[in-house]
């Protein structure tokens, strides 16, 4: 479950970035972050890993309350929640397998059990066949597809994404957003920031809208 | 019991993750990580190492400097095993002859050989070239008793010197004991003087190799950002620092040892006269605990700087 109770985020030139959101997001549910870009969806998304933290109120994921969480508690935390962000964040300088093994390896898997995970998580995106490839020679959409199967490898409790199909044609786009919806049918818990109105439409899941820092909507899905 | 993984929802295995072999392999890993980028970058990686020789070599050449002057001073102790008495000149055959009749009776005595004035003055003679010694009127050397002891301790040659000094025809008497004190009191300076040399460039190692892996950390804050991101822990990110500030600390310490023997074997020429002038024959060697205390000095030092420069860094880049 992730919850926002009262979250603001002020930065250090006296804007907010997010202001007094309210939010509960039950666990193995799904829900769309929309709003123009600069509304504050990442600074939400970024909120929930620990990698930021709210200048007031509370951010608890799974009850448990971050503002309370010591930083030797963060890794335990961020291993239960696979991001996908914006920009890739993949190592340019170690082939594809290297990449989406990263979370695995931290986690102390055994190789075999890396391998397979590795293999049948790329299968996943449609890239497998792909592990050798070094990330330069991908192509953008396959680069995020990379990154979409080392969020995913792990089979995180949450999965956070950051305009996930940014890059992507709109048969990819809606491949990946199906692939985030099978996950989220076996009970992940799963938050997606995307401003691609069109896309999201096709989607039973509530969105919750963000204007200037603020929840400027909730809306229950369409159906 | 069951030994059958147990899965989770979403098929985790809790049997999958094996923390312990994972940490063996990543310990394994940092160091193939560690020699490769030594030999990816050999001219940063390297120059680093060569400053820490040097400045590591200091301390070292010190110390090797008082242990030299060590085996010297027990060259001198086995010297100080004779004594010199210089009789009075008024002293007859018949106290002359009490008098050695006194040092037979003493247990530090081991030999001892009279040598008349006329001896000494054509040893001196010879010794000094002067010719036309031998036409001087009165011969003005005393008669001298030259003593074997049977030991070199100082505590046998003070008693036997407090013995001599009651001896109304001892006029003289040599002892070396001014010589080993003072030989003592150097060796002593320069080990001191080597410890606070390692403890005060210590810290400059640990300032030069945290830089070097400062530098390392900034090429590598977006991999260490991306494993703070996916759970990775600070000793994790740590890991590979540790394995480069130690295998570079570790190096500098072979480097000084190289340095230390190199500056021996060039002055080994005027030490080894030194030492034959005295009858004995030593070749200056680097001493295999200062190699071992190079090593362990230069990888403790290297493991400290990547701590606290790992820390500092990978908190703030890990952490909001």
């Amino acid at each position: 479950m992730i919850e926002f109770a009262n979250v603001s985020r002020r930065y250090a030139n006296g804007q907010f970035g997010l202001q007094d959101i309210n939010f509960r997001l039950p666990t193995g549910r799904m829900a769309f972050l929309t709003g123009h870009s600069g509304a504050g969806k990442s600074t939400l998304l970024r909120l929930i890993p620990a990698l930021d933290r709210p200048t007031s109120g509370k951010v608890l994921i799974g009850g448990y309350d971050l503002n309370k969480m010591g930083r030797h508690q963060y890794p335990k935390l961020r291993r239960q929640i696979g991001v996908v962000f914006q920009d890739h964040h993949l190592l340019t300088d170690r082939p594809v397998f290297d990449n989406v093994a990263l979370p695995l390896q931290v986690s102390g898997y055994l190789p075999g059990d890396v391998r397979r995970r590795v293999d049948a998580a790329l299968d996943k995106v449609g890239l497998l066949g792909r592990q050798r490839a070094r990330i330069e020679e991908l192509s953008g959409g396959e680069q995020q597809r990379v990154n979409i199967a080392r969020a995913l490898v792990n089979r995180p409790r949450i999965l956070l994404a950051d305009e996930p199909t940014g890059n992507l044609d709109p048969d990819l786009s809606r491949d990946i957003f199906d692939r985030f919806f099978e996950f989220h049918a076996v009970g992940v818990t799963v938050l997606i920031a995307s401003h691609d109105v069109e896309l999201l439409k096709q989607y039973p899941v509530p969105r919750i809208a963000l204007n200037e820092g603020r929840i400027s909507a909730f809306e229950e899905a369409d159906s | 019991m069951s030994a059958t993984a147990t899965h989770d929802a979403r098929g985790n295995s809790e049997k999958a993750r094996r923390p312990l072999a994972a940490w063996r392999r990543h310990h394994r890993q940092c160091l193939r990580g560690a020699l490769a980028r030594l030999i990816r970058r050999p001219l940063g990686a390297w120059a680093t190492i060569l400053v820490l020789g040097v400045v590591l070599s200091l301390p070292a050449l010190v110390m090797t400097l008082g242990h030299q002057v060590e085996r010297l001073g027990a060259i001198w102790m086995s010297d100080a095993a004779r004594m010199d008495i210089y009789l009075a000149t008024d002293v007859d055959e018949a106290a002359r002859q009490t008098l050695r009749d006194w040092l037979d009776r003493q247990a530090t005595v081991a030999e001892q050989r009279v040598i008349p004035p006329a001896e000494g003055l054509e040893a001196l003679t010879e010794r000094l070239h002067i010719d036309g010694l031998e036409t001087l009127e009165a011969n003005p050397l005393p008669w001298v008793i030259e003593l074997t002891l049977s030991d070199a301790r100082t505590d046998t040659r003070l008693a036997l010197a407090e013995g001599l000094r009651e001896q109304a025809a001892v006029a003289e008497f040599s002892s070396g004991d001014d010589w080993i004190q003072r030989l003592e009191q150097i060796r002593a300076f320069f080990d001191e003087l080597g410890w606070w040399l390692l403890l005060l460039l210590g810290l400059t190692v640990v300032f030069v190799v945290g830089n070097t892996l400062r530098l390392e950390l900034h090429e590598r804050r977006r991999e260490i950002a991306l494993i703070a991101l996916i759970g990775g822990t600070e000793r994790y990110m740590l890991r590979p620092l540790l394995y480069d500030g130690t295998l570079s600390g570790l190096l500098g310490g072979v480097v000084a040892s190289g340095l230390v023997g190199m500056a021996l074997s060039v002055t080994s020429g005027p030490i080894e006269r030194f030492a034959a002038s005295y009858g004995a024959a030593i070749s200056p060697e680097i001493d295999p605990a200062l190699i071992l205390l190079l090593m362990a000095a230069g990888a403790l030092l290297g493991w400290l700087s990547a701590q606290a420069i790992g820390r500092f860094y990978i908190g703030r880049l890990s952490t909001p």
